[in-house]
């Protein structure tokens, strides 16, 4: 039974989905402080900031075309592939994101309507970045439909980090009720940790239980080439010190914040490492 | 309509890789490309160790994953169950080579040729033309031999006939006659994909 490890996919995809789920979640938070707390604190943030990551991500999706010049052809079958009703879906928040700040930067705002359509952009934006990897089937410790659910939940909680890095002033800095919306976001960034480790250890521990393949894939997080950023990023990083950080009331202060904040990006963007290079194909022969 | 096929017979493969270099010789794929393969594995303990030879290529499926997924429509599935990739139509991102079960995808990267430092051979130079950079590249299961009524190329070489080609939708072509006498089986069945390559074991 031999064993392969995908390697078509790298780089570029993986900071790729890390990209536009963060761009997509910071959408999130600050779209939803609006809609659920009607706070305009973060909307800055949301309307110049999400956009940009979520066109960056795609450029680098872009890039890693071999035929970059064709990428067209997939809008013009939006119904056919995953891909296709991913661009499609990026390319309307995209568009969405974009009016919003543009109007915005002219002092004016969209109804209500808008928010509302460019929250759920987000939402299928962010978890289509998990469905992508979900539906092939041909990797068993990708197909699993917690993986949508992970990276969703992940993208939201890499927003809350970004969030925490926002400067003090600044066209990007919180605005009005921003003091007072920081203790909301670290709370809700407590429950997100908490459930991110509990989503991220179900999918360990599904594959380390399944066949050879997902075994293997899970070899290769605890205990292979890829252990190191696997526990020190995506565990420590990504979960134990942000959530220390926050249960300890350390997060209030800048510093504390910015630690935080830091952690939090890096240990989301580990994590899209590390299911793209865990990808390993279902063994051949008998 | 056909339907090709092919049947490996598993007994007669000696694994003289014949298949892989008729293959590579017929449609000149790049450097490090191969459309045919041949995973070895050992079985058994010493001193009963041997190895085992499973010849591969693109099982041309009845459901590919690999059309499946593919955004711009560059894969498609022919009417005779050939899968092939329209090279001007593949962007390139590489989506069907993740989702083929059978790794029969190759990213073509089109280096310069095997040894760099000299150039391409003239046989080189006239059969890259037709791969195209940046693409997605595999078996065709030689559509251009099959089209004047010859055989693909990996089953002519094989010196050992293990490879029987022909339309499975005609039960007195050879391969079904062959499916009909001895049991044989395909890869990853489970994953209902179809696929047009059948072997009989060792």
């Amino acid at each position: 039974m031999t064993l392969t490890v995908q390697t078509t996919w790298g780089h570029l995809v993986a900071w790729y989905l890390f990209l536009a789920g963060m761009g997509a979640g910071l959408y999130i938070i600050a779209i939803g402080a609006k809609i659920w707390r009607g706070s305009t604190a973060y909307e800055k943030a949301g309307y110049y900031l999400s956009p940009a990551l979520v066109i960056l991500g795609s450029f680098l999706l872009l890039l890693d075309l071999g035929q970059p010049l064709r990428a067209a052809l997939a809008i013009l079958r939006p119904h056919s592939s995953m891909i296709s009703v991913g661009t499609l879906i990026l390319s309307l928040f995209i568009a969405v994101g974009l009016l919003q700040g543009y109007l915005l930067y002219r002092g004016r705002r969209l109804a209500a309507f808008w928010d509302w359509a460019g929250l759920l952009l987000a939402v299928g934006a962010a978890t289509y970045t998990g469905l992508l990897l979900g539906v092939v089937k041909a990797i068993p410790f990708w197909n699993n439909p917690l993986l949508p659910v992970l990276f969703l939940v992940s993208a939201v909680s890499s927003g809350a980090g970004l969030l925490m890095l926002l400067p003090a002033r600044g066209p990007l800095a919180a605005g009005e009720g921003g003091d007072i919306l920081l203790p909301q976001l670290l709370r809700l960034d407590t429950g997100l940790i908490i459930v991110k480790a509990g989503l991220l250890a179900t999918l360990i521990l599904i594959a380390k239980t399944g066949g050879l393949a997902a075994a293997a894939s899970a070899a290769i997080l605890l205990s292979g080439f890829f252990a190191l950023p696997f526990w020190g990023l995506v565990v420590v990083a990504g979960l134990v010190i942000p959530l220390a950080l926050e249960l300890r009331g350390q997060a209030h202060a800048p510093r504390g914040r910015l630690a935080a904040g830091l952690c939090l990006l890096a240990g989301a963007l580990a994590l899209r490492y590390s299911v793209v290079v865990a990808g390993v194909w279902l063994p051949l022969g008998g | 309509m056909p339907r090709y096929g092919m049947v490996i017979d598993l007994k007669r493969c000696v694994g003289c890789y014949a298949c892989v270099m008729a293959c590579k010789a017929e449609n000149v794929t790049p450097a490090n490309v191969f459309w045919n393969k041949v995973l070895v594995e050992e079985k058994g303990a010493y001193p009963n160790a041997r190895l085992t030879f499973l010849p591969v290529l693109c099982n041309h499926c009845d459901n590919p994953p690999c059309e499946t997924v593919c955004p711009t429509g560059a894969t498609y599935r022919r009417p005779d169950g050939i899968v092939a990739v329209n090279q001007d139509k593949c962007m390139g991102c590489g989506y069907c080579v993740v989702a083929c079960p059978y790794q029969q995808r190759t990213f073509n990267h089109k280096t310069a040729g095997y040894f760099p430092a000299r150039g391409l051979t003239p046989l080189e130079e006239q059969g890259y033309k037709s791969h195209t950079r940046g693409t997605v590249t595999k078996c065709t299961l030689c559509v251009h031999r099959i089209s004047q009524g010859r055989q693909p190329a990996c089953v002519v070489a094989c010196p050992a006939r293990a490879r029987i080609f022909g339309d499975l939708s005609d039960p007195g072509s050879e391969p079904s006659r062959l499916l009909g006498r001895r049991p044989a089986h395909r890869l990853l069945t489970g994953l209902n994909t179809g696929p047009a390559v059948y072997y009989i074991p060792e």
